[in-house]
């Protein structure tokens, strides 16, 4: 039987694409801040790590994820976000040699931290066949604007980060992707964030290209 | 008071130690047991808790550290997952044997092959015919409140048994969730210090696992089987009194999820249980009369409660996260269990075997709902179909029969 | 989600790579790609020796070169260069 039901039908995913150790930590911040200011908001929200990735090789591709939904999640227990909203790429290289856009949705937003033209990274994005989903690329040079990285295994194998959330580019992203794609106000995120500068400083510097 | 905590099952069971007081936990990092220690060691430097970490070299050291601890008399708590389970395998018969009711959190993981980190009940379930007092919870708070409830019921003097607190990797031990970390006066509350009646003082010397004669075995083995039985009355006692202090609502030994007027119901144990219960609630509106039976304890096994309840409805479908190859009727432990508790039971149910969830996969909605309606056509055969089915492998739905030949492709038995 | 089963082979046992492990590539991991300026470089062949996944390739005609499907981009190759003749440059900055 296949019971044609609509399971999760308004939950948001967002994925975020980051490179082992070097940015994990940034990357889980993005996922991190966007939940816990949807939380803020009174949505219902969820943020993790792939457990597949092993994200402890050093620059090796890896996710976290992000899930806002006005309803109670039911598939909470899922590994992965089989289907983003938004995709974002904390280092620019990995629109290289990655599949980002694996089972996007129609209207995707993708966010890039980077300086380049975001017309010239399109070549680079994969599976071709869905970037017909994309609606917008957003691009947001957060290295550029001042942040630190901060490196730390705490918050990783399910423990819980004690360190401070928000505080580097990871901030400066989130307030792009929050901009970029409406799933928050910068109030909420402002309440969550340690470094607001950045916060605020993403969500001013982001350049949306519609396609 | 309490506090609103997000945190993940390891996070909330490393409140519960702290709760507990433990003196002494034993560490060997492999996935997804690791953030437990990771938490422990951080709360140990921070000044949170007062307790000495061992680090072992491997997982037969660490469960013996917390062995020897608990024989000194302190509350020792250990972990693992997966081959480390099954790694340290001889110790825990003497664990229980010598009477010592030492902890273990296990995020279980599947056994290689395939050298999968997800969560499989099988590692697990390996260690049911050793003496320890275990089940599974279903999500981050059930695993706070099982391991308070744990320490309970195997330190009770009467009682003298390790526990294992299981919850299914990376699902409950990594995806965080809301949940409340009780009161530290509600746990003193429920929970007395433990003070061993026998313990290795310098003042008043004991000797602990001595050689015995072959006489003196199965008397010794015959103190452990009643004593499992008396953990089966202690139990709702013990849950009640939890209820009571901490304001729950567990039921003693099965969780029932829309059973009043179901035809048909599921029986599982562990996290997947969530995802069960939201399918059923598309399949009530399909109209379905389906329900859930969730076990909250795996040893000592609720007979009696299945007993009770099974035979209200017509179709059972256990859900097998775990294999037992070769086992009786073809499903896994809890299939065979399942049936050997209403055995003798008039009018009971037809009870058909699913294993699903291997792996570390989800067991999807899909999934739930084509476990349906292969109990449907079981109800309305009147008799059993299929002994047990492995979902997504040999199913005997509609949709299954037609891509069956692509699955078979997929897994060749033979070569 | 519907599941999608890979096909495996009995006891999952296949056959060995012998030259590249098309199961484990690990050139996207890579953001600084190496390249040698064949105008500086004296063939020492301390990168090649250097290299922690035998990604440096050497020949008499072509000098030395690098297996970009498998190079993580670490660096060590530049670091080791006596002469300075490895630079890495952003991937990005390649078609390819």
């Amino acid at each position: 039987m296949t019971l044609a039901v609509a399971i999760d039908a308004n939950m948001r995913e967002i994925t975020v694409w980051t490179r082992g150790v070097t940015l994990a930590k940034e990357a889980r911040d993005v996922a991190t801040l966007m939940a816990k200011a949807g939380g803020v908001e009174g949505l219902y929200v969820q943020s993790f790590d792939n457990y597949v990735d092993l994200p402890d090789r050093i620059n090796v591709a890896c996710k976290s994820y992000a899930r806002l939904s006005p309803e109670p999640i039911e598939t909470y227990y899922e590994y992965e976000n089989y289907h983003p909203d938004v995709v974002v790429v904390t280092e620019e290289t990995m629109v290289k040699g990655h599949n980002i856009l694996e089972g996007c949705k129609p209207g995707t937003v993708v966010v890039i931290n980077t300086a380049r033209d975001p017309q010239k990274l399109l070549k680079y994005i994969s599976p071709k066949e869905k970037l017909a989903n994309v609606k917008a690329i957003a691009t947001i040079d957060a290295n550029a604007l001042g942040m630190n990285v901060m490196l730390t295994f705490d918050g990783t194998e399910g423990a819980g980060d004690d360190t401070t959330i928000g505080a580097g580019v990871g901030a400066a992203i989130a307030g792009a992707v929050a901009k970029a794609t409406g799933y928050a106000k910068l109030e909420s995120l402002l309440k969550v964030a340690e470094n607001k500068d950045a916060v605020k400083l993403g969500w001013d510097k982001v350049t949306v290209l519609a396609l | 008071m309490p506090i609103k905590k997000r945190g993940t099952g390891l996070t909330a069971v490393a409140d519960a130690w702290q709760l507990a007081d433990i003196d002494v936990t034993a560490s060997y990092p492999i996935r997804p047991y690791t953030a437990v220690m990771a938490e422990v060691a951080k709360r140990i430097a921070n000044g949170q808790m007062k307790c000495e970490m061992v680090h072992g070299e491997g997982e037969h050291a660490q469960f013996s550290i917390a062995h020897g601890a608990s024989m000194a008399g302190a509350r020792a708590t250990t972990g693992s997952s997966g081959v480390g389970v099954t790694y340290a395998f001889e110790t825990y018969s003497p664990i229980a044997g010598g009477r010592c009711p030492i902890q273990a959190l296990i995020g279980d993981r599947t056994l290689d092959p395939p050298g999968d980190f997800g969560s499989e009940h099988t590692d697990c379930l390996t260690l049911r015919d050793n003496g320890w007092i275990y089940g599974w919870a279903e999500n981050a708070q059930e695993a706070l409140d099982n391991s308070l409830l744990c320490f309970r019921i195997g330190e009770d003097p009467e009682i003298m048994l390790p526990q294992i607190v299981a919850m299914d990797g990376y699902f409950v031990t990594h995806i965080s969730q809301d949940y409340v970390m009780p009161d530290q006066a509600q746990v003193d509350k429920f929970l007395p210090p433990f003070k061993p009646e026998f313990r290795l003082d310098v003042n008043k010397p004991v000797i602990m696992g001595p050689q015995i004669e072959p006489e003196m075995g199965p008397p010794l083995e015959w103190d452990r089987n009643v004593v499992m039985e008396r953990v089966k009355e202690l139990i709702p006692k013990a849950t009640a009194e939890f209820n009571k202090i901490f304001g729950a609502k567990y039921a003693p030994f099965v969780d029932e999820y829309m059973t009043d007027d179901a035809d048909m119901v599921f029986l599982l144990q562990g996290a997947h249980a969530v995802t069960c219960r939201s399918a059923i609630k598309y399949l009530r509106e399909a109209g379905y009369k389906v329900g859930m039976c969730r076990l909250r304890w795996i040893r000592p096994f609720p007979d009696a409660a299945l007993q009770q309840i099974l035979p209200k409805f017509k179709v059972v479908g256990v859900i097998d996260t775990n294999t037992s190859y070769g086992a009786a009727g073809g499903g896994g432990v809890l299939l065979v269990e399942t049936r050997a508790s209403v055995s003798e039971v008039a009018n009971k149910p037809i009870i058909q075997g699913f294993t699903s969830g291997l792996g570390g996969e989800t067991i999807t909605h899909e999934e739930f709902f084509k476990m349906a309606d292969m109990m449907k056509q079981t109800l309305d055969a009147g008799k059993i179909i299929q002994s047990s089915t492995w979902v997504n492998f040999n199913d005997y739905d509609k949709a299954a029969i037609e891509v069956k030949a692509a699955w078979e492709q997929a897994a060749p038995s033979t070569k | 989600m519907p599941k999608a089963y890979k096909q495996v082979p009995f006891a999952a046992i296949v056959k060995s790579p012998t030259v590249n492990n098309q199961g484990m590539v690990t050139g996207n991991w890579r953001y600084l790609r190496p390249v040698v300026d064949k105008g500086l470089c004296t063939e020492c062949k301390m990168c090649w020796i250097s290299c922690p996944d035998a990604t440096v390739n050497y020949s008499k005609d072509d000098g030395i070169s690098f297996n970009l499907e498998f190079c993580k981009g670490c660096g060590v190759c530049s670091n080791v260069c006596p002469v300075g003749a490895i630079n890495r440059v952003p991937e990005l900055d390649f078609e390819d």
